[in-house]
């Protein structure tokens, strides 16, 4: 601890005498007394049913909650010990209850958060949007279900006061073809198939303050093309790995965030990813599901993150990338400081070299050692760069078992790394659950030539 | 950062007085005192040698707690970040959500008082944390629950709601 924390008070003579310091305020109601302001701020922190619950404590609780701007009506909350939420009468409820908190006085909205597992009616989904739209709210989250898939209110789409945006259900949702937040910064789409109209079959989206872009398990269905223009972006996120949404494979994305500085990547290849003009991005994590599919893209896209600092890749898509009709065009990484591969599929270690080779200020790596290969007879041939791995200091491997070619690679990185600090290495749950083979691989790893002598290899 | 952390070598720190309304001269460092969004607004503003403010409606008991809770903040804030440019791992965040937690235990009129005071000085983690602790009193309490909790009196002839 840096700094004292004992308060230095130096009391002088009492000023005022005689001051009651509310000993018998014990029976007193001091909660009803305080200003307005507070108590609006209080019933902010509550959810929408207990904010409401408070107008039958007295005469004055009463009308307080309605000039609460932040609204979060949560189903779960409402019904939870009557029935289930997809009841019908439940729904009825719920939706009129909705209707009567958006029909009182109209606050500026702060936020409005619905979450409902029910069946909801699209119409009136879209009234409430149209009314909390109409109110300038600022943080929009909705979580629902619905019947059908949805177009919401033309409104919500151009909407000018919302800066937080965030909306998750498991169907599909119609854009209009030009999208535009002017004042919006975060924005998650969760678990939505994309549509648009048909003639057109093009969405663009026009953010200017954006600043944190994330989709998760979204598709984009008849839609040929989407612009994503958000030249503040900082942080984009896309997962679609596991979307069981049929994918339009036939569709592009096409990204301009000439600020982005961190990239998360994890695509099912329901669309094609075009980024442009990145020369900010710090942090990248690619990995696509069937790279092979992307075909020459897939080089253009890595070159545009090739600046980055601290890069995650996946071993199929690094596998793809050293097939002889790519393998010459491969970025180079020259900054890279961190390194990650992801995946367990069986991978060629002589390509993690190679990759290695243009990564001189390489720090940390980090890689499963589960079906990783490199051959014993790669470690006398092969020949390196003066400053490769100069600058390793911290590896961690993980999924030991005991496998000669996992061995090769630790055995590889102790020769090679120069000013290796640290070496992390874990073993499968089978290794160690059995001690005395443990022990055993542990003798092995110690007695393995290294050439920086402070470098401590710790094993578990 | 110019900041050292080594207190032997840190020039005399500068200090403000604080003046509860009871008229108590609470002295501190001005980097706890600036917490206070209020004091940090008025700082520019005033002479250099006049390092004194009255805080009119704020008690010696509850302007001690704030002090308190300040210097905590500041002083955490420093080991995170220091902790963060060594790039040594630190739980700070949470051992100060924990002493968060605990500072603000207290009976319900402490309670109020300290809400009313962070209000006034505009300490925004403190009315939010004091405003947290009143929320999470009324949460999942019944109407009845809540009135016995804080006193209230029901003066409602006809509940509004009862015929739903």
């Amino acid at each position: 601890m840096d700094a004292s924390t004992s308060t230095p008070i130096s009391k002088r003579q009492k000023l005022l005498e005689g001051h009651n310091s509310g000993a018998s305020d014990e029976t007193r109601d001091r909660l009803s007394s305080l200003p307005g302001k507070i108590l609006h701020h209080i019933l902010s922190f509550l959810p929408t049913k207990y904010a409401v619950g408070t107008s039958i404590l007295s005469t004055s609780w009463r009308y307080i909650w309605t000039s609460v701007p932040i609204l979060d009506i949560c189903d779960h909350l409402l019904f939870s010990n009557e029935r289930t939420s997809g009841d019908p009468i439940v729904m009825r409820n719920f939706m009129n209850f909705v209707d009567r908190v958006l029909l009182l006085p109209e606050v500026d909205l702060q936020k409005f958060c619905l979450t409902c597992e029910g069946d909801l009616d699209a119409s009136r989904v879209n009234a409430w949007i149209s009314t909390v739209i109409r109110r300038k709210v600022r943080e929009l989250i909705i979580e629902i279900m619905l019947e059908d898939s949805l177009a919401f209110p033309r409104c919500l789409f151009s909407c000018e006061s919302l800066k937080i945006l965030k909306i998750n259900f498991s169907d599909g949702l119609t854009l209009p073809t030009s999208i535009s937040f002017p004042r919006l910064k975060v924005l998650h789409f969760h678990s939505i198939g994309f549509c648009c109209d048909e003639s057109v079959q093009q969405v663009s989206f026009n953010c200017a303050l954006l600043e944190e872009f994330q989709m998760e398990e979204c598709a984009w269905l008849k839609i040929k093309t989407i612009n994503i223009f958000a030249p503040l972006l900082k942080r984009l996120e896309i997962n679609d790995h596991s979307t069981y949404m049929v994918a339009a494979y036939d569709c592009e994305m096409q990204i301009h965030a000439e600020n982005l500085i961190s990239l998360v990547l994890n695509s099912g290849l329901s669309c094609m990813y075009f980024l442009h003009n990145l020369p900010s991005i710090v942090n990248a994590s690619v990995d696509l599901d069937s790279p092979e599919d992307y075909g020459p893209s897939v080089i253009n896209l890595l070159r545009e993150i090739c600046n980055v600092k601290d890069l995650t890749l996946s071993r199929d898509l690094i596998e793809a990338l050293f097939r002889p009709e790519l393998s010459t065009n491969i970025p180079k990484f020259s900054n890279v400081t961190r390194l990650r591969v992801t995946g367990i599929n069986p991978f060629n270690g002589s390509h993690l070299i190679s990759l290695l080779c243009d990564m001189p200020d390489i720090e940390s790596l980090n890689i499963e050692l589960q079906n990783c290969t490199l051959g014993e007879n790669f470690l006398t041939l092969a020949t390196f760069p003066q400053h490769f791995l100069s600058h390793l200091k911290s590896v961690e491997l993980s999924s030991l078992y005991r496998y000669d070619n996992e061995l090769c690679i630790i055995k590889f990185l102790l020769q090679n790394a120069r000013v290796l600090e640290k070496m992390t290495i874990n073993c499968v749950a089978k290794l160690s659950a059995d001690p005395s083979e443990q022990l055993e691989v542990c003798k092995k790893l110690l007695t393995l030539p290294r050439f920086s002598a402070r470098s401590v290899i710790a094993f578990s | 950062m110019k900041d050292s952390f080594n207190p032997s070598i840190e020039p005399p720190k500068k200090t403000v007085t604080l003046v509860s309304s009871d008229g108590y001269d609470f002295e501190v460092e001005e980097e706890v005192a600036l917490e206070s969004q209020v004091i940090k607004d008025g700082f520019e503003d005033k002479a250099v040698d006049d390092r004194e403010y009255l805080l009119f409606n704020v008690h010696s008991d509850t302007l001690e707690l704030i002090i308190k809770y300040c210097e905590k903040h500041v002083s955490s804030r420093k080991s995170i970040s220091a902790a963060a440019a060594s790039s040594s791992s630190s739980n700070g965040e949470e051992a100060l959500k924990e002493w968060d937690e605990h500072f603000i235990s207290v009976d319900t009129n402490t309670l109020y008082d300290i809400l009313m005071a962070a209000d006034y000085l505009n300490i925004k983690s403190l009315l939010d944390l004091a405003i947290q602790k009143v929320a999470d009193t009324i949460h999942g309490r019944s109407p009845e629950q809540i009135r016995k909790k804080f006193n209230i009196e029901n003066d409602s002839i006809i509940d509004p709601w009862a015929s739903e």
